[in-house]
């Protein structure tokens, strides 16, 4: 079986003020990243995601970025030491409103992947819907969440 | 690799209401279609009751059959998607304080196959999705799941 996963949402917003919301780190972290993230999506760039619910920092190696269309990144999976890949992708609905998907591939076959894997799957649609939230409303909707 | 894998996960949130308010946003077929069955519930979430969830972005039937229930403490019921076997639910409710409640939503009976795992993602990330749509309800009136899949 190969554990990878899509999630996706649609968002009341221009695709430039949705890639701008993942791609600044000001705005990334208010309702994702809520301790900080170090730096821009830029492609090529490692930068540091933290996070006040969970401890450490999390590197994130930025692999390739088109504006208001793609970000592909790479991160660690610290139980199994494998790489993830991580592609978001934003599709221009209508001049006010984006579709953005979000899929997650490259664990282990074993429980304790599998177990993780649900983990980041839950935890990538949380983060689309604070995100809508965050966008359409201005409500920090992981504050008193986790 | 031939492991033996159990498809079955958790989610959980935490709600600035308390858990009776929680409980009957869950129970109470009306405000659960504000914000989840947004095709419509056939009837509350009573224990032995079989009742017919409809979504408006899915088509079909979603019978689901609530085996327990427990007031403002848990919700368990089975149900199944068109074409595909049963799968176990379970809700806890914990009280946090007077003000908020901890929700917990557990899943279990997958096969071990490709399908029902891609299956098992999705209801993993639908019930988070159905968390963030429930603390939306409850604490802003707002329903998240319009405009959403």
């Amino acid at each position: 079986m190969e554990l990878r996963f899509q999630v996706q949402a649609k968002i009341k917003k221009p695709v430039g003020e949705v890639f701008d919301a993942i791609y600044n780190p000001k705005k990334l972290s208010v309702y994702f990243a809520r301790a900080r993230a170090t730096g821009p999506l830029d492609e090529g760039t490692t930068v540091m995601w933290e996070f006040s619910e969970f401890p450490g920092a999390y590197p994130v190696y930025v692999r390739e970025v088109s504006k208001d269309k793609r970000i592909l990144f790479e991160w660690e999976n610290t139980k199994t030491s494998k790489k993830l890949r991580v592609e978001m992708t934003f599709e221009r609905l209508d001049e006010n409103s984006t579709l953005l998907k979000i899929s997650e591939s490259g664990w282990k076959e074993n429980e304790e992947a599998l177990d993780e894997s649900y983990h980041h799957c839950a935890g990538w649609m949380q983060m689309l819907c604070c995100l809508k939230v965050y966008v359409e409303d201005g409500k920090n909707l992981r504050e008193f969440f986790i | 690799m031939p492991s033996n894998l159990e498809l079955r996960f958790q989610v959980q949130a935490k709600i600035r209401k308390s858990v009776s308010e929680v409980f009957e946003a869950v129970h109470d077929s009306a405000k659960l279609s504000a914000y989840f069955t947004n095709g419509g519930s056939s009837g509350s979430m009573d224990r032995g009751k079989s009742i017919i969830w409809k979504f408006a972005e899915f088509p079909g039937n979603f019978p689901v059959n609530i085996t327990d229930v427990i007031q403002n403490r848990t919700i368990a019921f089975e149900w199944s998607l068109p074409g595909t076997s049963p799968v176990s639910v379970e809700f806890s409710f914990e009280p946090l304080d007077d003000h908020s409640t901890l929700v917990k939503i557990s899943c279990s009976g997958f096969k071990e196959n490709q399908q029902s795992l891609d299956e098992s993602y999705s209801h993993c990330s639908g019930w988070m999705q159905m968390l963030c749509s429930l603390k939306m309800y409850v604490e802003d009136g707002r329903n998240l799941r319009e405009f959403f899949f």
